[in-house]
């Protein structure tokens, strides 16, 4: 859009005409990029917002494991140290 | 009626019949009658004859004829033979620059950028998806036009049922705010391009009104009759206002069985000019009638087409005007509802995009 805007691209304007629609064309293009461009900017950072979020919840996951896997240990060990061999 | 007898059209420059087919076609039709008009001594169409004799210099013309008069084309010396239109020569871009101004707006190029707008995440539900819909948890983002449906909120909470500690709610908290942001500026996307829909509405809708105008005018110069019973027959028929277009209600995306899709540029004009002739009301200010009288001389038939063509002209410029500051309007006022609480409890509002590390 912003090419559209910057070269007035035909297709996205008009014809000349007595000029009124072209220049009213050429302020609501400018002012619809302007726009764009903050959202995509905000989005970006909405998915960096998320990514970053998704990383953290994979540590938590990979937390949990570790935790899992070192509780399921200390059971075994206390399997392991019964008199019967657990058995 | 068509073209003036043995003529062709004549295309009209800026006006693309591959954009504008019915208007290229319109104007082509009106171009070969103004030629023809403008030159009365190579055809037997409509003229005027004035009267020259020197002996009586101020004899008034002697008027509009719908046709060659030989016995008048005999006597040079006393009748000279004028367009009907000669008023115009010097301009007959006049005719056209209207039409010129509203073509050339390409639907397809439009599409391209429209339909990046039109795409959500957080307001779409896509039924390859076997996740729930959304449901009905209290907090869902339902106080937009384009409300929360993507099931990413109960996931979530589903994810963290297990999880018990500080974190947990942390993470509900920056959940919570998170999809509200992200469905509200979805929802700015959406306004966008609903803005895009109408500004390809007024266009279109402009194109095809002044299209009609040109048919009308074609007509009246095809069954010019000077002299007709009962003031002759008007040419006139009612449209709406292309500038109450500007806050027209259109859809961009649509919800169906529970799954959206977005809805394509030219579905969405044509839905919203349905609409907007639908509910128009004849006698209100959103509509419109315009009007070719029959005249003693057909300048002034002209003269009605050239004042309707020029206003459409200047209603478009006023509705792309509206528009530009409609969109700014209606995005601010989403950026400001999206606004959240920064640190509970505070009442500080954060308008930066919330990032989960500030929760902990």
């Amino acid at each position: 859009m912003s090419t559209a805007r910057d070269s007035e691209t035909p297709g996205w304007f008009g014809g000349a005409g007595n000029n009124e629609v072209h220049w009213a064309t050429s302020s609501f293009l400018n002012e619809a990029e302007w726009q764009l461009r903050q959202l995509c900017d905000d989005q970006e950072q909405l998915v960096a917002s998320l990514a970053e979020y998704r990383t953290m919840l994979l540590e938590h996951v990979e937390q949990a494991r570790r935790m899992d896997d070192n509780n399921a240990e200390r059971f075994r060990a206390i399997e392991r140290d019964l008199p019967s061999g657990g058995r | 009626m068509g073209l003036p007898p043995g003529r062709g059209p004549i295309p009209v420059s800026g006006i693309d019949a591959s954009n504008d087919p019915e208007l290229a076609k319109a104007a082509g039709e009106l171009n070969a009658w103004i030629d023809y008009l403008l030159h009365p001594e190579l055809n037997d169409g409509p003229r005027i004859y004035r009267y020259v004799h020197p002996k009586y210099p101020d004899e008034p013309e002697m008027g509009e004829l719908p046709y060659r008069n030989p016995w008048l084309d005999d006597r040079p010396q006393e009748y000279e033979t004028r367009s009907v239109l000669e008023n115009y020569a010097a301009d007959i871009g006049a005719f056209f620059r209207p039409a010129q101004a509203v073509s050339g707006i390409s639907e397809s190029l439009i599409e391209r950028t429209y339909s990046q707008l039109s795409q959500g995440c957080f307001t779409w539900n896509k039924q390859e998806s076997n996740d729930a819909p959304a449901g009905g948890d209290q907090r869902r983002v339902l106080d937009v036009h384009y409300p929360e449906l993507h099931p990413a909120r109960n996931n979530w909470m589903q994810m963290r049922k297990s999880w018990i500690s500080r974190q947990d709610n942390a993470a509900h908290e920056f959940e919570g705010d998170f999809i509200k942001f992200q469905v509200f500026t979805e929802n700015c996307f959406y306004v966008v391009a609903e803005h895009l829909v109408r500004y390809r509405a007024i266009f279109k809708k402009a194109g095809e009104d002044i299209a009609r105008l040109m048919f009308g005018l074609t007509d009246k110069f095809a069954t010019f009759n000077p002299f007709p019973e009962g003031g002759g027959v008007g040419f006139n028929f009612l449209s709406i206002v292309v500038t109450g277009l500007v806050a027209a209600a259109t859809a961009v995306i649509t919800e169906g069985t529970g799954v959206t899709a977005g809805v394509l540029l030219g579905s969405a004009v044509a839905d919203m000019l349905g609409e907007a002739v639908k509910t128009a009301n004849s006698t209100g200010p959103d509509s419109t009638q315009y009007q070719l009288e029959s005249r003693e001389h057909l300048r002034d038939v002209a003269k009605q087409y050239l004042d309707a063509v020029e206003k459409i002209e200047s209603d478009v410029s006023w509705a792309i005007n509206q528009l530009f500051a409609s969109l700014r309007v209606e995005v601010d006022k989403l950026r400001t509802e999206r606004m959240y609480e920064a640190v509970p409890g505070t009442g500080t509002n954060a308008t930066s995009v919330p990032r989960y590390r500030d929760y902990l």
